[in-house]
């Protein structure tokens, strides 16, 4: 899909808005050219060369008048303008945050920093040139109104000020890839600087326990000058496109004092004739050449918004790429939609999962997991066990389809799942990550993440991540703002939220990545008990607690990425190395 | 209306005067470009009285060559001088930016606790940037017309008193109108940046959380928040702008009144033979050319008013004070430090102590191992130790040095503390050991790596030290992360290390793999090891029990292991029906 085509699209959204935009848009500009034949018939009346009757007095007053209308419509065109344009940045960040939040899969390695970079100024980006079509539009109708004005009046000395014209258009396309190319690096440089921005205040405690403030901000200084470089590249280019398009006015002005001179001595050209071509031509926003002017601006808008595209694809590369312009409402106004609630019925019942030669490789460290295969039945409580970096966790992501499996299949009750990302989610299955992420809202609103409160038991799923206590420590109970990301909640607090978290929803299947690292001893005894306790329960867990491991009706040993060993615990502990040397933690490296 | 030019000044000053040779050429290059665009009206007076009263043709195709070559100067003028501006600007903030970056870095946890990094990055650099648009446009812009519009009046004057002293009226009736219909508009950006702010606050938080949001099955619900917050933001900032139009409106209808008036006067004096038509068009011309400073003044103004928001809330940050106050220097010995809180208590928030009168000591070498519940206040005290805050009553001191005597930087570089949590970002493997202190060496680094047995580990890296980290760590495990976090404490050689739940992550042959290396970085170094689990506190020397904020039991470890009655044997019985399970 061709930049143009997303643009179109993106205007398609809000056909009359942008109609009526054009519209008002062509309004402003021809009556500014009205204002200007009134001058002109000013001046004829002065020098006594009118072409029309009209004393001055009668001028001035339709001068006043035209005024007072331009005035109403300017106001108007500003406020649909602004309502246009923000509508469809609205739009474009809608359909990319739904596409980033359920793109399958992706292993982003962009800084949220730099994401939200992304999403503010390339929006502008991508919608700049549309804003810049209609004032375009409004350009180049009153232009050519303006162009049969003057072509009437002196047709020699129109077409010769035309020239320059020309000329500015030409240079403008020859410009256009140093622009991108500036551009891109501006942006490039722009979003290394607020990447890095965002990874130092979100690891501010870490360069505060090293008290490396200072060596740290250095190496911002450092990203920060290469920005300055950048920045004045791409704004000095655009500077000598301006002052390119200022001396063409003053070079077509200039040639309208060569050429109008033996006409002017000669009487067949007024000073009203002179002051309208100065003005159409020269003063400003109604000039023939302000339509080069804005057409340039549209031209490198389209190859700057073409770069802004490309790199809000980079966030959703599996995304279709259309789905950045699809039509959807934004919800500016009126009612919000409701969060759909999921009614658990007997089709999302588990009975059996299955992977056969689940595969998955990290591009950048080479490392994953290979040929896994195991199955796990209704009811089971089934531990993954294995050393840093065996693969753990990748191995849950890959399942959940977090991370997107390179080959191998995945079986729920005997089907193969294609998209797993969009199958195992509440109320099939839920997962607790090893780091879980809250948000700065309200205990209650983490938990809950949109669940009607009606319909769900809180209280139950309270109790089943042992939180019950902690809720009487917090200073408004539930209704507790939790801070950023959770910051004003322990480790074992913010572990617990997400516990509870993902029982309220009441998966059929329950997986949690080391769920109890942060507990002490008898919270995590509670939180097992109360887990075992849960009838019909399945889980998947990552644990090396032998609490777990005791017990799993199911283990499964990973090393290097590959399953060693799967079994009950005894069996494991008399045939596998691995196991014994993780059971008993004595293990020195090879 | 109050321009608060004394605070832009005091903001801006320091950063501009290492720039002076900049700020003169800038000065020179736009006096010459506001010259010779006053010239040129003249000439077409010159020109359009010459045409009328029937003059030489030589001396009109002169007039235009001449009008011409000053218009060409002029463009490479004006290009040349907004470059050197726009490099003046860029150059005053990245330093404003980085001092902002340093400040912040040294504000205290709890202003940590409370600002998401997407809000401080929208502060930091979205708001300086918008100082630094400022700072480049504002000299060439508003200067410029302000001095071109002086140059406009003073030929004006020169031409007729009368017609000079009407625009002087008007220029200041219309300055006046517009920048009082401007201040509407104030409240409303401010109302706006905080909308955007929050909207990227929102935005960040998601972003980092895609994987749980996504698991969770949650997308609809974000969705839905992020509709409640973007048509904030949007609202906003459509009010803000509408606000602005109608005081542009305004100040445009008095533009055309003072046109109008012109026009009537010119009329007058132009029938009564006082003045030429080309006059006439001279003033006209000149008054149209008054349009785009005037525009301009008022546009920047109304920029003012967006960066004054700004700059409001740069110094509300800079003005954000730590409530840790740097110590005055009192030096810390070198080698095992010994540790004592005497009567400390402490409360994040006015009424729920967290710590409640704790008093104890460790001798230096020994090691103290921290058992408690969560939220029984194990994290405080080791944030404590740190001087992420300070006790509300009490004193913490570290080898009879009372902390707050000593400087902040020494106190950390003498405490190590390894957290649950460890904080990664993305970067190269170096810079997330070294955290970019460039004094650091590979050799050191690897040295550390060797010692605990990270070795193989790096070898299978595929660039070394600099293999990139992705952003938040992932792509490691968090056995790997805290390993990472624990040779961060080994290349600071600390005199006191604390150890918070640090193994905890860790499966049991890899918290093996560690006991060897954590032996060798206690070794003649104090300790405080908080842990949940009782394994990982066998090698301390003493054990201290906290239950709400306050001490339950603190004894040596033989002793305690040894007395039946101790509540830390008491929890070996049920530990080791833990590790029997």
């Amino acid at each position: 899909m061709k930049t143009r085509h997303y643009l179109w699209r993106l205007l398609c959204y809000s056909p009359w808005l942008c109609l009526g935009s054009l519209i008002l848009s062509v309004a402003c500009y021809n009556l500014s050219l009205l204002v200007g034949l009134i001058m002109r018939e000013f001046f004829n009346a002065l020098t006594e060369e009118a072409s029309v009757s009209f004393d001055v007095q009668t001028l001035i007053i339709f001068f006043i008048a035209t005024q007072l209308v331009s005035l109403m419509s300017d106001q108007g065109y500003a406020a649909i303008y602004v309502y246009f344009e923000k509508k469809l940045k609205v739009l474009l960040q809608v359909n990319l945050l739904q596409n980033i939040l359920k793109s399958q899969g992706v292993h982003n390695t962009q800084s949220s920093g730099e994401m939200i970079n992304r999403f503010d100024d390339d929006a502008d980006g991508i919608v700049a040139p549309l804003t810049t079509a209609i004032e375009l539009g409004g350009h180049v109708i009153s232009a050519f109104v303006a162009l049969y004005v003057l072509l009437h009046i002196n047709s020699f000395i129109t077409l010769f000020a035309f020239l320059p014209m020309i000329v500015i258009i030409l240079i403008t396309n020859w410009m256009g890839r140093r622009i991108e190319n500036y551009r891109r690096a501006n942006r490039e440089t722009t979003g290394r600087v607020t990447g890095f921005l965002g990874e130092l205040l979100g690891a501010s405690q870490a360069i505060k326990v090293a008290a490396t403030e200072v060596p740290a901000v250095a190496r911002f200084d450092t990203l920060s000058e290469a920005r300055r470089t950048a920045v004045l590249k791409d704004s000095l280019f655009s500077q000598l496109l301006n002052s390119m398009n200022a001396t063409t006015i003053n070079l077509a002005t200039g040639i309208i004092l060569i050429l109008a001179g033996q006409s002017m001595r000669a009487g067949t050209f007024t000073v009203g004739d002179f002051a309208l071509f100065v003005s159409y031509i020269a003063a400003g926003e109604v000039s023939v050449s302000g339509c080069a002017q804005w057409m340039g601006q549209l031209l490198a808008g389209i190859k700057q918004a073409s770069v802004s595209l490309l790199r809000f694809l980079e966030l959703i590369p599996n995304a279709p790429r259309e789905c950045l312009v699809e039509r959807r409402p934004i919800y500016l106004r009126g009612a919000f939609p409701q969060v759909p609630h999921i009614v658990k019925t007997d089709e999302y019942r588990l009975q059996t999962l299955q992977t056969e030669g689940l595969s998955y490789c990290y591009p950048d460290t080479g490392r994953g997991i290979e040929g896994i295969n195991f199955k796990l039945e209704r009811g089971n409580f089934v531990v993954i066990t294995g050393r840093i970096g065996a693969g753990k966790t990748t191995l849950l992501e890959t399942l959940l389809g977090l991370v997107p499996a390179d080959s191998g299949e995945i079986r729920w009750n005997g089907t193969i799942i294609d998209d797993p990302a969009s199958f195992f989610i509440p109320p099939r299955c839920a997962y607790t990550p090893q780091v879980p992420r809250l948000f700065s809202d309200t205990l209650e609103d983490n938990i809950l993440m949109g669940l009607p409160k009606d319909k769900i038991d809180l209280n139950a799923s309270i109790h089943a991540a042992v939180m019950e206590q902690d809720l009487t420590q917090l200073e408004h109970g539930l209704n507790t703002v939790i801070g950023p990301r959770g910051v004003r909640l322990s480790g074992g607090q913010a572990q617990r939220t997400a516990a509870a978290r993902m029982f309220v929803r009441e998966p059929e299947l329950l997986v949690f990545d080391d769920l109890s690292s942060a507990l002490d001893v008898e919270t995590e005894r509670a939180l097992w008990e109360r887990i075992f306790d849960r009838k019909d329960a399945t889980c998947l867990v990552i644990s090396h607690r032998r609490a777990a491991l005791g017990r799993a009706d199911h283990i499964i040993v990973l090393k290097a990425g590959r399953i060693e060993a799967q079994g009950k615990l005894d069996a494991l502990l008399e045939t596998c190395e691995e196991m014994q040397q993780l059971w008993q933690g004595n293990y020195t490296e090879a | 209306m109050r321009i608060p030019i004394k605070q832009y000044w005091d903001l801006l000053i320091n950063y501009l005067k290492p720039l002076w040779f900049k700020v003169l050429l800038l000065a020179v290059l736009f006096f010459a470009s506001i010259g010779l665009q006053l010239v040129n009206p003249q000439i077409m007076r010159y020109f359009i009285d010459t045409a009328k009263s029937g003059g030489a043709l030589q001396k009109l195709t002169v007039a235009a060559v001449l009008f011409i070559s000053i218009a060409l100067i002029g463009s490479v003028v004006s290009a040349f001088a907004g470059y050197v501006s726009n490099d003046l600007g860029w150059r005053a903030t990245n330093r404003l930016r980085s001092d902002l970056v340093l400040h912040i870095l040294q504000l205290d946890m709890s202003f940590h606790s409370t600002h998401t990094p997407g809000e401080l990055i929208e502060r930091i650099d979205g708001d300086v940037t918008r100082l630094a648009n400022f700072l480049s446009q504002f000299v060439i812009r508003l200067l410029g017309g302000i001095l071109l519009s002086l140059g406009i009046l003073i030929l004006l004057i020169y031409e007729d008193i009368r017609i000079g002293l009407a625009l002087t009226a008007f220029i200041g009736v219309y300055l006046l109108v517009h920048i009082r219909s401007q201040q509407i508009a104030i409240p409303h950006w401010r109302a706006e940046r905080g909308a955007s702010a929050d909207l990227f606050g929102f935005l960040e938080e998601r972003l980092s959380a895609l994987k749980d949001i996504r698991s969770l099955g949650a997308i609809a619900y974000v969705m839905r928040r992020f509709y409640e917050v973007i048509r904030r933001a949007f609202w906003t900032n459509f009010k803000a702008n509408v606000i602005t139009d109608v005081g542009w409106t305004i100040s445009n209808l008095v533009f055309a009144a003072g046109y109008v008036v012109i026009m009537v006067l010119g009329t007058h004096l132009f029938l009564g033979d006082v003045i030429t038509i080309g006059t006439v068009y001279l003033i006209l011309h000149y008054l149209q050319m008054l349009r785009a400073p005037l525009n301009t003044i008022r546009s920047e103004i109304e920029d003012l008013q967006r960066v004054r928001v700004s700059i409001e809330r740069v110094k509300e940050l800079t003005d954000t004070q730590s409530t840790i106050r740097d110590g005055i220097g009192e030096a810390l010995p070198l080698g095992a430090l010994s540790v004592a809180f005497q009567n400390v208590s402490f409360a994040y928030h006015a009424g729920i102590p967290v710590l409640h009168d704790v008093s104890f000591q460790l001798k230096p070498g020994a090691v103290l191992g921290l058992l408690g519940r969560t939220g029984s206040g194990k994290t405080t005290l080791s944030r404590l130790l740190c001087r992420f805050y300070d006790p509300s009553a009490g004193e913490v001191s570290l080898s009879d040095v009372d902390i707050r005597l000593t400087r902040l930087s020494d106190l950390r570089q003498r405490v190590g503390l390894v957290t649950q949590e460890v904080q990664l970002f993305q970067g190269s493997l170096r810079d997330n050991l070294t955290l970019f202190e460039e004094t650091i060496n590979d050799e050191k680094i690897l040295t550390a790596l060797r010692t605990l047995g990270l070795e193989a580990w790096y070898r299978a890296l595929p660039n070394g030290l600099d293999t990139e980290i992705a952003s938040s760590g992932s792509g490691l495990s968090a056995g790997e992360a805290q390993l990472l976090a624990l040779t961060r404490v080994f290349l600071k050689e600390p005199g006191l290390v604390i150890l918070d739940e640090a193994s905890s992550r860790l499966d049991p042959a890899t918290e093996a793999l560690l006991e060897q290396a954590v032996a060798q970085l206690l070794k003649d170094r104090t300790a405080v090891i908080i842990a949940h689990r009782l394994s990982t506190v066998q090698r301390s020397d003493e054990i201290l029990i906290l239950e709400e904020g306050q001490i339950k039991e603190h004894g040596e470890y033989d002793r305690l292991v040894s007395d039946p009655n101790s509540i830390f044997s008491g929890l070996l019985r049920t530990g080791l029906e833990e590790v029997l399970a």
